[in-house]
């Protein structure tokens, strides 16, 4: 709302459009707004989008409590990204530490899949130890339950690249693979796959 | 042939990689096709590892006593300058 | 750029309020949040209707054969080789089907029934494991009546199953359990339990590995179907019918084989569970680790479950290239012997005679004394199967500096001709795969049942599915599929190698024939004219095969090791066997590894001092003045080199024992107390592996397998000397029978499961039904 105030007070003082009541917002927009030469100031405003962009706010002519909604204002920087320096990582476990990067095996008692169907980023295991108190695992390692899920190799592997963090990627083996069976083999006359168990 | 010999016990290992399948691993294959029995029969004693490895530089590798080491590419070489290369890393470690 | 998705309102503004947060704050990763944002809104819509790819490696697809038939699979079509079944062209389209009997390596079943689905135009539903697709067939795997039949079918399952999931060790990765929840029917009608109850049927014994309650067993027959077809020992069967039905052995008796621990896995309820680990964990508090095994001479991939600071036990991994989905019971259940023996302190000989824990300042320092004392050519080395790589480069390195070049593995291999320069000669070149493309397979000298339990259940595969036709040469053994039994000697070898043998013709015909050499036979005596011989022959079957106008790459030698290093430590240049060791009579040696005793005090000069550095103390540690304690393969960030030549890396589920260190971390550490310029000169593991990458390249190319050549090479060197004589001795088998297998290495030795396997295995020699 204080968006439109903005546009629309920018384009009063330049007479293009009249006065226009904040509560009609909520209404159903059957009216649509024209501008002196009958142009649609959606569309208008869509160019004013495309020319504003990489624009600080003060050079289009926006205040700070300005609302932004349709203007991007933000500027690409070429840098890698490095969360290192406020990511609140102590600096021996991001130089001394090593991630791995795999597509974690299925179990193998059971038939199903879908647990290997992500990417993990796993740490180096580091010691651990039962804790005579109760017998729980006790371990100095802050890190040793960290198991984070991708989607896909390449937002794991950006994730470790912007915590600084030595990665090795481990390719997963094929997903499955057709192999040609038929009930009728167990049944053959003179081939060894004639079945001797029922 | 020309450039064969026996190279000394100064030389303790040879190490030749090489790629099984491009073009500048050429000549390090042509000098295995041709000269590594002759050498090896001059040389029965000395190990002369052959490691193929697909896509890398071809490198021969010489091992002195006392673990000193040097190494030279051998991309696009052919087989008599390998050979030859042979004959100067036998006479012993140098800074090249 | 964020570009507004669409007209949502308020969330929408809420969500543009927050960008505009993060604009003033200045993050910059937010281009790469907003790229997660659309990544996470796109997955939101995608988790409606279809089914997401798995983001694993090359998408399922069947071989586009010119006459593929179109199938629909709850609308969605694809295409299949004729012949494929409903279950695999649902899993090509990415949907699967529930199943208890079938198994992608077994053969068709069809009695679980739970495979059922709905085709179209057919009135009862069809078991989608064993019906072949036909053209334009359309399959529903979601609709009413497939449903029904799944929740009737799991009904019935569930009527005789006890209500044991408290107490059963399956609990939590149960087949039953989650196919229940997913596809059977909320409630019960089970109201028999207040008249005859529920089946019991007696639990059998049929060994110390697997432990067996046969109330739960569903009668899926996969425990019997592996026997049969994988196994090659038809010991379990079914007796009885109906509700009678039991499945066992009939008469107590072992299950024999040295793969038996796979139906643990195979078993889709707890039915069949593992002994050794019995109601000693719940699956879902264990931490899983992929690793290596280090048994054979394999690499089989493992997964190591950890809970604490301890192994709870270990399973395989799918390996197409290796070992299928299978392991040895060796590897499986040698997880208690490295608990126990294990070397935890470093110790020095003190001036009794007994070795006295020392700390490792005074450890390395004391033995630096002794060998600073001694010139390089009065050392030597001596290093076990169970080593691994980066252990054997710094030990490389160290003695090198030092001036010694004698650095020997305990297994022997032919040193002379080419001898380990040409990797040809050393590795299986075929690799595990070229099994199942051979036609004729020529064993020599090895065991392979016992020697690579997982290898000779692919030649079983191949020997069934592919009418691979397997010949032997060597002492006689029962390796569960026939073979043509040539001879026990070197003699058939010469003779075949020379054209001489009556089947010599029926070897020339072979379109891709395969010689394995195993390891044992080049040990003693006749291995250098065994080697020689194959050479000699595998080349003359190559040349027959190109004069056949076969231009393939297929490579005829391969030699099969029984240990998990002996091609790393080849591969790096250590020489094959004690012969040196034992010619030069060291002052000082160093151990690593090596407890097969292949090496005595009496080998050794007078006075000389042993240093031993491994993880259990077995023979090597017996005879040492100085003991180091290393790590073991599940304990270190290791690379192992299989027979084939294909570097793994296997990763650490537990953290070394007591004061125990990885072997390259110690190696490093004593380079600085010895003598010289002999520091290593590298800190981390990274920078060892960079050392590894320029002595072989190849051992930094993880999961390859890197072809060799120069066949032809190796076969003038052996041909131009003299071709070794031979004493026409048998081949021994140093595994014959199966109590032999269980207990080779120092792991092994070590575990009392494999003390109770042998003695369960003599047991059953034993009684009047044998093994």
């Amino acid at each position: 709302m204080a968006l439109r105030n903005g546009i629309t007070s920018m384009l009063r003082q330049a007479a293009i459009v009249k006065q226009h009541c904040p509560a009609s917002r909520l209404s159903t927009t059957t009216t649509m707004h024209l501008d002196a030469n009958n142009n649609d100031l959606a569309t208008l405003n869509k160019t004013r989008l495309d020319t504003t962009e990489g624009k600080s706010l003060n050079e289009i002519g926006l205040g700070p409590m300005d609302r932004t909604k349709d203007f991007d204002t933000r500027i690409e920087l070429d840098v890698q990204d490095d969360l290192t320096s406020f990511n609140g990582v102590p600096k021996e476990h991001t130089k001394g530490r090593t991630v791995r990067i795999y597509v974690p095996a299925r179990n193998q008692m059971q038939s199903a899949t879908n647990n290997s169907h992500l990417w993990k980023l796993d740490f180096d295991v580091r010691e651990r130890w039962e804790n005579p108190l109760i017998g729980w695992a006790s371990t100095g390692d802050p890190l040793s339950n960290m198991q984070l899920n991708f989607k896909s190799k390449e937002s794991a592997i950006a994730f470790a690249q912007k915590n600084g963090w030595e990665f090795v990627v481990e390719e997963p083996q094929p997903a499955w693979q057709y192999k040609h069976k038929s009930y009728g083999y167990n049944f053959s006359w003179n081939k060894r796959t004639r079945v001797s168990t029922k | 042939m020309a450039g064969i010999r026996a190279l000394g016990a100064g030389l303790k290992e040879l190490r030749i990689h090489m790629c099984q399948k491009s073009p500048s691993s050429q000549g390090a294959r042509d000098f295995m096709e041709s000269f590594y029995v002759p050498l090896k029969q001059r040389n029965p004693e000395l190990p002369i590892l052959v490691r193929e490895c697909s896509e890398i530089e071809p490198r021969l590798w010489a091992r002195y006593g006392y673990g000193a080491e040097t190494s030279v590419p051998l991309s696009n070489m052919n087989k008599e300058s390998i050979m030859q290369k042979i004959n100067e890393f036998a006479s012993g470690p140098r800074m090249r | 750029m964020f570009h507004p998705g669409g007209v949502h309102g308020a969330r929408h503004i809420a969500q543009s309020l927050h960008h505009v947060k993060n604009a003033i704050r200045g993050t910059c990763s937010s281009k790469l949040l907003m790229q997660q944002k659309a990544a996470a809104a796109v997955a939101v819509e995608s988790k409606k209707g279809t089914v997401t790819p798995p983001p694993t490696g090359p998408a399922p697809t069947a071989p586009a054969a010119p006459n593929s038939v179109e199938v629909y699979i709850d609308d969605k079509m694809v295409m299949v080789e004729p012949g494929t079944t409903v279950l695999q062209a649902a899993a090509l389209a990415g949907v699967e089907i529930p199943r208890f009997c079938y198994h992608d390596r077994l053969s068709i079943a069809g009695n679980c029934r739970m495979c059922l689905v709905e085709v179209e135009k057919s009135v009862k539903p069809v078991a989608s494991c064993a019906m072949p697709v036909m053209k334009g067939m359309r399959v529903k795997t979601n609709s009413p009546m497939t449903r029904k039949a799944r929740e009737g079918v799991m009904e019935f399952l569930l009527m005789n199953h006890p209500l044991d999931c408290p107490i059963c060790d399956q609990g939590g990765e149960c087949d039953l359990q989650d196919q229940s929840m997913m596809f059977g029917s909320d409630r019960s009608r089970f109201t028999d339990i207040k008249f005859d109850g529920k089946r019991a049927v007696e639990d059998k014994n049929i060994g110390p590995l697997i432990k067996t309650i046969m109330n739960r067993c569903i009668h899926c027959t996969r425990c019997i179907r592996f026997g049969s077809e994988v196994a090659g020992v038809d010991d379990l069967g079914t007796t009885g019918r109906g509700n009678e039905m039991q499945v066992g052995t009939y008469v107590e008796k072992l299950f024999a084989s040295e793969l038996s621990g796979n139906v643990i896995d195979l078993c889709p309820v707890g039915a069949l569970t593992s002994k050794p680990y019995a109601f000693t964990y719940r699956p879902w508090e264990l931490r899983k680790h992929e690793s290596v095994d280090v048994m054979d001479g394999l690499g089989s991939a493992i997964l190591v479950n950890s809970r604490g600071g301890e192994i709870i036990r270990i399973l395989p991994r799918v390996h197409e290239g290796i070992n299928e989905e299978w392991i040895s019971d060796k590897t499986r259940f040698v997880y208690d012997g490295l608990k126990r023996q294990r070397l935890t302190q470093p110790m020095l000989k003190n001036s009794q005679g007994l070795l006295e824990p020392v700390d490792w300042e005074d450890a390395l320092s004391g033995i630096a004394a002794r060998i600073n004392r001694v010139p390089g050519q009065e050392m030597a080395a001596l290093v076990g199967g169970l080593c691994d790589v980066e252990a054997l480069t710094a030990l490389k390195d160290l003695m090198n500096r030092l001036g010694c070049e004698t650095l020997c593995t305990e297994e022997s291999f032919p040193m002379n001709a080419a001898g380990t320069d040409l990797r040809s000669n050393y590795l299986l070149n075929t690799k595990i795969t070229g099994v199942e493309e051979a036609d004729l397979v020529l064993l020599i000298g090895t065991n392979i049942r016992f020697e690579a339990p997982v290898l000779n259940a692919r030649i079983r595969k191949a020997y069934l599915h592919n009418n691979l036709r397997i010949a032997s040469i060597g002492e006689r053994v029962d390796l569960r599929y026939e073979t043509d039994f040539l001879g026990d000697s070197v003699h058939v070898l010469a003779q075949l190698a020379d054209g001489d043998h009556k089947y010599s013709e029926i070897l020339s015909k072979a379109k891709k024939p395969m010689i394995i050499v195993g390891s044992s036979s080049l040990q003693h005596g006749d291995g250098t004219a065994v080697l020689a011989n194959a050479i000699v022959l595998a080349d003359s079957l190559r040349s027959k095969m190109s004069s056949n106008g076969d231009e393939s790459d297929w490579k005829v030698l391969n030699v099969l090791h029984r240990h998990a290093n002996q091609v790393g430590a080849l591969d790096l240049g250590y020489k094959a066997g004690p012969s040196a060791i034992k010619q030069m009579q060291p002052k000082v040696l160093f151990m690593m590894g090596a407890d097969d005793g292949v090496v005595q005090r009496r080998d050794l000069a007078g006075d000389a001092f042993v240093i031993y550095q491994g993880h259990h103390g077995d023979k090597g540690a017996e005879m040492a003045d100085a003991v180091l304690p290393g790590a073991a393969y599940t304990e270190k960030y290791a690379t192992y080199v299989n027979t084939e030549g294909r570097a793994q890396r296997g990763n650490v589920a537990v953290t070394p024992p007591g004061m125990a260190r990885e072997d390259w971390k110690i190696l490093r550490a004593l380079s600085e107390f010895v003598r010289g310029s002999s520091v290593l000169p590298y800190d981390s593991l990274d920078e060892v592996r960079k050392r590894l990458a320029e002595i072989a390249p190849h051992l930094t190319r993880y999961g390859q397998v890197e072809d060799a050549n120069y066949f032809r090479q190796s076969k003038d060197l052996v041909w131009n000397a003299a071709r070794p004589g031979h004493s026409g001795q048998t081949l021994p088998a140093q595994q014959r029978e199966l109590e032999d297998f269980y207990m080779t290495n120092t792991i092994s030795r070590a575990s009392r499961t494999m003390a109770k396997c042998v003695t369960a295995a003599r047991h059953q020699k034993s009684t009047r039904y044998g093994l």
